[in-house]
């Protein structure tokens, strides 16, 4: 059953609410698809094979469309043929706006919602109208005006029959949501990729953060199959062998094979890494992540990333605080003196419970 | 003026000229501009007291006075005292670094004795210096690249005296009209008044400033040590410094080129844009340096081998692909190089450097240098507060992830690329569980980084109808931090000095030019360690204090 619900959602969902069905025949309860069909006069037979085969599944027909299906303009003579259909649940009525509107049933779900109780068969069609949002228990209590009890043992028995399914909202992580057994939740339910059982799989996110790091480190900085614009004919000085260890090489500013969305995308796609569909989108906030981590560089107005020098796939962030290539400067003075991160910084003064002259955190600091 | 920045003026007065001109400095920081009584009333130090301690620091400039009160009226200077006692050592090296072995030892010795005066004028310092031929020469230099500069009797007064007095006469000049209104006259006056300030600002910025007009040192005028040159010059080893751990050691060098090519037209570090083309950078750029060595080019030769197995290239394709944009016009320059490139000596050394130029413009989130123009081979020019901008906002996020962690350094990225925000977008960008960033927002929140909004969704300002926004205001949170900077600073003094005195023995004994046992000895020596850890610390601070407060 695919869903059912953005077929007719456009005219408004109140509109769509689903009719209840009206209660099958005692006799009916136990027949098998066959009996249905056997139970139809030959019109109304191929009235129901048409609406089947040719529309796609869900189609919503109107009153206009079933007439000419049928091949019969008198509404009073179509009319019975279709309240046959809905005897047997083989045809959903519902309302959109002010016109009624029909809906097929397949033959096995049709099957499968006769031998519902009523109110099983109730609760049933608000869960299923519901499509692959889930509906929560509450809505459903007050929509079908069942007692709690009542809907508790509905869902119970539906969910052991396996009709349904409790989901898990990441917008609503308290609530009980129910949906059609079948159905994949939508993005708005599950949260996107980022999730799992909707919770935010934050390994998952970070072990793909590092991996689309190094792919973007890896275009950033010149391979093997780079060259030295000029070999130096010069003898290196000796006392430079330090500087030699990061001697600099960079792609020039005219370089333009730096990774874009669309190739990290790419890369992401074809590297087996995931089983995730992941969208573009998805890759620009891993991308934007690394960004605010310091880790990596949009140039070219954002059309292409590349590499932050000295940055590492290490989750967190980076600045290159540590980095200290070509033998720059450590940066952070402030935090590498005790008193720049100490939490007693505010009573410390000459004479006061702590101090510079009595401190032993500078103690220590002085003797490493 | 913050209670730390006072504590460590103070604290620095007191160990370099002692206790009584640091309790006048103190009394003058706390009260403000106080005339002689009343310093002497809140000071508990006679007049005549002061009155001796007056002197030298108003030799010093620690201490301007006012000539417009009367009885004369009495104000720190706190940037003066910070960068005459805190820079000092940096000063030094600098000018050691820049002369010759032989000259050296005279301009050191005229910079230390400015350092130590405040003030000299040159025809009486020349009468006392034993090689005056050396001394003169040295002066000439050191006026001529600025890092001295003439001094007017008026600027012992305080600036803010003096423009008021600006204006005062402004508006005196200025006639009063019955069609005119009060404030409009004000206006004008403070209008005229900016305009003459700005020539007497820079009025010492003329290069024949100090020197007749033969061309030779006027010995009549007096000198003292020009502390704006000075951290512009500070300022251009942070940018190198930059340049180099973000793009590499010989580009940083073409990019110290570049600035000391600036340097002679920069005088103060809020003065912006110079100009300045390839042709100008090339003409006197260093010859050993290995430009072209530094740059990658497309091997052809090797790509061209390796296509051939099908394997390697499957491989590598899908990774390379090119945008289609630029696609053309690269592998046009790529050819360009490939023409020249069989020998070494490829593209000529103009378009290596301009390579080496366009790569320090290649940033947006470092702009190390801006191409204007294409006039003399490529204009260039560095926006110096956007590029000190850049470079704050990376050394505070490099101060919060330090401290605070890598998940709050990038909330507060986040927070300031978008402006206001509310946690759960907040939450979303950082892809993080939004239960996980609360704690670090209000830790961040805390320290001065973030500020929180509250608008209200209904007039009843119901906390759970109200959004509540992240914001973070640069300014604000870098003051702070040039705070926390300054007390750090200050302990790290404060324990210097109580290094020292905890050894008094010690002290006397080499005063005395005694002889030390060998326990002393060791004990000397661990002193000097012990400062030395504690200096390099309050250097290496005083650089985050030009970025976070002096180079706005
Ligand atoms: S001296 Fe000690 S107590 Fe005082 S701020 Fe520094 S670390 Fe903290």
């Amino acid at each position: 059953m695919p869903p059912v619900k953005s077929s007719y959602k456009a005219s408004g969902s109140s509109a769509a609410e689903p009719y209840t069905l009206p209660s099958p025949p005692a006799s009916s309860a136990s027949s098998s698809a066959s009996t249905h069909m056997e139970g139809l006069n030959k019109a109304a037979q191929s009235l129901y094979t048409k609406m089947i085969t040719s529309n796609e599944d869900g189609h919503v027909y109107t009153q206009a469309e079933l007439s000419e299906l049928a091949g019969i303009s008198d509404a009073m003579k179509l009319m019975p043929l279709i309240q046959e259909h809905m005897n047997l649940g083989l045809v959903k009525m519902l309302r959109q706006g002010d016109d009624l509107c029909f809906q097929a049933v397949k033959k096995e779900e049709a099957e499968k919602i006769q031998a519902m109780s009523k109110d099983e068969a109730m609760v049933y069609s608000y869960i299923e109208s519901s499509g692959t949002e889930g509906i929560w228990t509450k809505t459903i209590k007050a929509k079908t005006n069942l007692h709690q009890s009542v809907v508790q043992r509905c869902l119970k028995s539906l969910e052991g029959k396996r009709y349904i399914k409790n989901i898990k909202s990441v917008k609503y992580p308290t609530r009980k949501i129910y949906m059609l057994y079948n159905l994949q939740p939508s993005i708005d339910v599950t949260g996107g990729p980022w999730f799992t059982d909707s919770e935010l799989d934050t390994e998952f996110i970070s072990s793909l953060l590092s991996i689309v790091f190094r792919f973007v480190a890896s275009e950033s900085f010149p391979g093997d199959d780079h060259r030295r614009l000029s070999v130096s004919s010069k003898p290196r000085k000796r006392n430079s062998s330090k500087a030699t260890q990061h001697e600099q090489l960079s792609f020039p500013a005219s370089y333009s094979k730096y990774p874009t969305v669309s190739s990290i995308h790419e890369f992401v796609r074809n590297s087996g890494i995931t089983t995730v569909d992941l969208a573009p989108a998805d890759i620009k906030s891993l991308i934007d992540v690394l960004v605010y981590d310091g880790k990596i560089e949009p140039i070219d107005e954002g059309m292409a990333y590349r590499a932050i020098p000295g940055a590492t796939p290490e989750c967190g962030a980076d600045l290159g605080a540590d980095a200290e290539i070509g033998g720059g400067v450590v940066w952070d003075a402030l935090t590498e003196v005790p008193c720049g991160p100490c939490l007693v910084s505010d009573l410390c003064r000459a004479g006061g419970p702590v101090s510079a002259e009595e401190c032993i955190y500078l103690d220590e600091w002085l003797i490493q | 003026m913050s209670q730390f920045d006072a504590e460590l003026l103070v604290l620095l007065v007191r160990d370099f000229y002692g206790s009584l001109a640091s309790t006048v400095i103190d009394t003058l920081l706390k009260e403000g501009r106080l005339s002689l009584s009343l310093l002497a009333r809140y000071s508990s130090l006679s007049t005549a007291t002061i009155q001796r301690v007056l002197v030298p620091l108003l030799q010093l400039r620690f201490v301007r006075h006012s000539v417009f009160d009367s009885p004369t009226t009495y104000v720190v200077s706190p940037e003066h005292i910070y960068s005459s006692i805190v820079r000092a050592g940096q000063i030094i090296a600098y000018v050691d670094d820049i002369f010759s072995e032989e000259e050296s030892s005279a301009a050191l010795q005229v910079i230390k004795n400015l350092l130590l005066y405040g003030h000299i004028r040159i025809s009486d310092y020349l009468s006392a210096a034993p090689n005056p031929a050396a001394s003169t020469s040295a002066i000439a230099t050191l006026l001529r690249r600025k890092l001295l500069t003439t001094l007017t009797t008026e600027e012992f007064a305080p600036e803010s005296d003096r423009v008021r007095a600006l204006i005062n006469e402004k508006l005196a000049s200025i006639p009063r009209k019955a069609t005119v209104s009060e404030s409009k006259r004000a206006q004008a006056a403070e209008l005229e008044a900016q305009e003459a300030w700005h020539r007497i600002a820079t009025r010492h910025d003329s290069l024949s400033d100090g020197f007749l007009s033969s061309g030779e040192v006027d010995t009549s005028v007096v000198v003292t040590v020009n502390h704006e040159k000075f951290a512009v010059l500070a300022r251009s080893r942070v940018l190198v410094d930059f340049a180099k751990r973000r793009i590499g050691a010989v580009t940083a060098a073409v990019y110290k080129h570049v600035l000391e090519t600036m340097e002679p037209r920069l005088f103060r570090s809020d003065e912006s844009r110079i100009t300045i083309s390839s042709l100008e950078i090339l003409k006197n750029l260093d010859e050993d340096l290995d430009l072209g060595h530094a740059l990658a080019i497309t091997s052809r030769r090797r790509k061209r081998d390796s296509s051939g197995s099908d394997s390697e290239s499957s491989q590598q394709r899908p990774h390379k692909r090119r945008r289609k944009e630029n696609d053309s016009s690269s592998s046009e320059s790529e050819s360009d190089y490939e023409m020249n490139g069989n020998n070494s000596k490829s593209a000529s050394q103009m378009e290596v450097l301009n390579m080496h130029l366009a790569l320090l413009c290649s940033s947006p989130s470092l702009p190390f240098l801006k191409r204007v123009g294409s006039k003399g081979g490529g204009e260039y020019t560095i926006d110096f507060s956007a590029l000190m901008n850049s470079i704050r906002a990376l050394e505070y996020d490099k101060l919060i992830a330090k401290r605070q962690g890598a998940v709050a350094c990038r909330l507060l990225r986040i927070i300031r690329d978008k402006g206001r925000i509310d946690e759960k977008q907040i939450a979303q960008a950082a892809l993080l569980p939004a239960k996980e960033i609360r704690a670090h927002l209000t830790a961040l929140h805390e320290c001065g980084g973030l500020d929180l909004q509250e608008v209200p969704r209904g007039a009843d300002r119901a906390p759970s109808r109200t959004y509540y926004l992240w914001h973070h205001r640069p300014a604000a949170a870098h003051a702070l931090m040039a705070q926390q900077v300054i007390r750090a600073m200050t302990r790290c003094y404060a324990r210097v000095i109580d290094e020292r005195a905890r050894r008094p023995g010690v002290f006397a004994k080499i005063a005395r030019e005694a002889a030390l046992s060998a326990a002393e000895v060791e004990e000397v020596r661990k002193l000097r360690d012990v400062e030395e850890k504690l200096v390099v610390q309050i250097t290496r601070l005083d650089r985050l204090v030009l970025v976070f407060r002096d180079c706005l």
